[in-house]
């Protein structure tokens, strides 16, 4: 386990320093900036539409975080010097898949104030430019001591101010999901979001340890996710004459679980279906490390 | 300490490392020689555990390479040739990271790595991006690496390549500051560095392991005669007639000539060593004998000498 842990904060710390962990956390917020924009101006006191655009988003950002975990490191070589440490292919996949996923979960702390705001905006009606904005102070305040932390880990106060404000920030979004009218969805929204990238993230991790190649990584993951997105697009042709393998289609598309998710419904075969995929990946990756070793 | 038995390897139908045999002693400085695509590295990386052999297998600390390969591991350091580090962490963070990864207890976690940090000379480097550092730094960033833990084998692929002369005297210095305490099995293609850091050598040569000894055990085994360098100040002609004129002379050769003198090389038998001989005759004929002296082989002859011989059998069982 300690190994694992010792793996995964070097990957966040590396998402910290690196050009890559900053653009795709900026390419997210301005994105679900704009999604929550359209919600708001569409009144409708939901965070669904933002929740559901969010999945394309997903698509094209996360294989950006996956791409380097094991190819940069088969490219410069510095999978030699880690695998010849005392740890196993498994290790090496969880602790990677912990790092990822924590700096996933990261991006989607990042739009915790938005219920928060949105509570605003429903509860006066009026403009929520105000709170809005001192939820956007909160988060830049805590990404930049999160920054800091990952940079200077001799200052022994800046990970406590980073979490004393990552909690202001949670303690926001509780109350600001608590007071809208249906705070159900937003939390199983979140939760499908979490348990969706996880997933997304696995298919990154298996096509980064198939190449040395990042552009090669990023491309056929991408084409993976996006195929696993719009696979029930094929169901309709199905349907009258397979009724049964049309169903299976609209089963593995992972947006249409994201669906009932996001309207606050948990079902045992969604969590079943995306559990599924990232254990998958997860094997795979491992599979293809020990291949990558035993040529 | 570190047991390698017929330990091979197959890239295709090509035998990168074919039944490599040998043993590393406690303490001592195996130095692996061997010219670029020797199988060196393959044999490195088998017995550091990144790839399995084909057949044979290889113990590190008594721990199998094969079935017992994390235990094996934890006992070895490992710098592979070209130091592939992780350039975007600071140097600290970067030892840290593998002294924690290799199972350094928390409360001797900062005294491991200034350790490594001041024994590999880069403690003033500590807060550096390792992408920002020169060749050098970045070798030694990776020795220090290697020896965080302080594992009891340290297996070092071309330590000192592509470094300037100053920073191969220092890297050479610290490899010799860390015998005793670890064994270490060092590669290199560079004869000299092989002959000065070395306690044993091991020639591998097209993935087959040619010899296993000291230098001086090597050149014993493969001089075939003795030979000897003698400066003396006379008349050159008359000075080689008389060389030439000794029992078991076989050969003499003027070399070079400065300030009246003339330096020869003798090559004799070694059933007899002349060199009493010779001072007498040159004294008795009223020359001045200004050096003598018995030449040994270089490694690099040794190196050829063994290749050449073992080059056509090899051709030949193909």
């Amino acid at each position: 386990m300690k190994a694992i842990l010792t793996i995964a904060e070097r990957e966040i710390r590396s998402y910290f320093m690196s050009p890559i962990g900053f653009v795709v956390l900026a390419a997210f917020l301005v994105s679900t900036g704009y999604f929550f924009d359209a919600t708001l101006s569409s009144n409708q006191g939901s965070l669904r539409p933002m929740i559901l655009n969010t999945v394309v988003l997903l698509v094209f950002l996360l294989p950006a975080l996956t791409m380097r975990l094991l190819a940069e490191e088969k490219k410069t070589g510095s999978i030699e010097i880690l695998m010849t440490s005392p740890v196993t292919d498994l290790q090496v996949t969880l602790g990677k898949f912990l790092g990822v996923t924590v700096f996933y979960v990261v991006l989607l702390g990042a739009t915790l104030h938005y219920p928060f705001t949105l509570n605003v905006a429903y509860t006066t009606g009026g403009s929520p430019f105000f709170p809005g904005y001192a939820g956007i102070l909160v988060l830049v305040a805590t990404l930049v001591s999160a920054v800091l932390t990952a940079a200077t880990p001799s200052q022994r106060v800046l990970p406590w101010v980073t979490a004393a404000l990552t909690l202001l920030l949670l303690i926001l979004a509780a109350i600001g999901i608590s007071r809208l009218p249906e705070p159900g969805p937003v939390v199983t929204g979140y939760l499908g979001l979490l348990l969706l990238g996880m997933c997304f993230l696995s298919v990154g991790m298996v096509a980064s340890a198939l190449t040395r190649n990042q552009i090669v990584a990023y491309v056929v993951s991408m084409v993976v996710l996006l195929a696993m997105l719009i696979i029930n697009w094929l169901a309709d042709s199905f349907r009258t004459n397979a009724q049964w393998f049309a169903e299976f289609l609209d089963y593995l598309s992972v947006s249409q679980h994201l669906d009932n998710f996001s309207k606050g419904v948990i079902d045992v075969r969604d969590i079943f279906l995306y559990l599924s995929i990232t254990g998958v990946g997860l094997i795979l990756t491992v599979r293809a490390l020990a291949t990558g070793r035993w040529k | 300490m570190v047991e390698c038995e017929d330990l091979t390897k197959y890239y295709g139908d090509l035998a990168a490392v074919d039944g490599v045999t040998f043993a590393a002693n406690k303490g001592e400085i195996l130095g692996f020689l061997g010219p670029n695509g020797a199988g060196k590295t393959t044999t490195m990386r088998m017995i550091a555990g990144y790839m399995p052999p084909d057949r044979g297998t290889a113990r590190v600390a008594g721990y199998d390479i094969v079935e017992e390969s994390v235990a094996a591991r934890r006992h070895l350091g490992y710098l592979p040739e070209n130091v592939p580090l992780y350039d975007d962490m600071t140097v600290g963070h970067y030892l840290a990271f593998f002294a924690k990864l290799r199972g350094v207890p928390k409360k001797s976690l900062r005294e491991r790595v200034e350790y490594a940090m001041e024994a590999t000379d880069i403690a003033e480097r500590e807060h550096w991006i390792i992408g920002k550092l020169s060749k050098g730094f970045r070798r030694r960033v990776g020795i220090a690496q290697a020896i965080v833990h302080n594992p009891p084998v340290l297996i070092l692929d071309e330590p000192t390549e592509g470094l300037d002369p100053f920073q191969v005297i220092a890297i050479r210095e610290l490899i010799r500051q860390l015998r005793g305490d670890h064994t270490i099995f060092l590669s290199t293609h560079i004869l000299p560095e092989a002959q000065a850091m070395s306690d044993r050598i091991v020639i591998i040569d097209r993935g087959r392991v040619l010899a296993v000894d000291t230098t001086q055990n090597l050149t014993a085994r493969l001089q075939r005669v003795r030979r000897l360098r003698v400066e003396v100040r006379g008349p050159q002609p008359d000075v080689q007639k008389k060389l030439n004129a000794m029992a078991g002379v076989l050969h003499v050769e003027s070399v070079a000539s400065r300030d009246g003198a003339t330096v020869f090389e003798l090559q004799g038998s070694m059933e007899v060593d002349l060199r009493e001989e010779i001072a007498k005759m040159v004294i008795g004929s009223g020359w001045a004998l200004l050096e003598l002296d018995t030449v040994e082989m270089t490694l690099e002859e040794i190196f050829l000498e063994i290749t050449r011989r073992q080059r056509p059998a090899v051709r030949g069982e193909a």
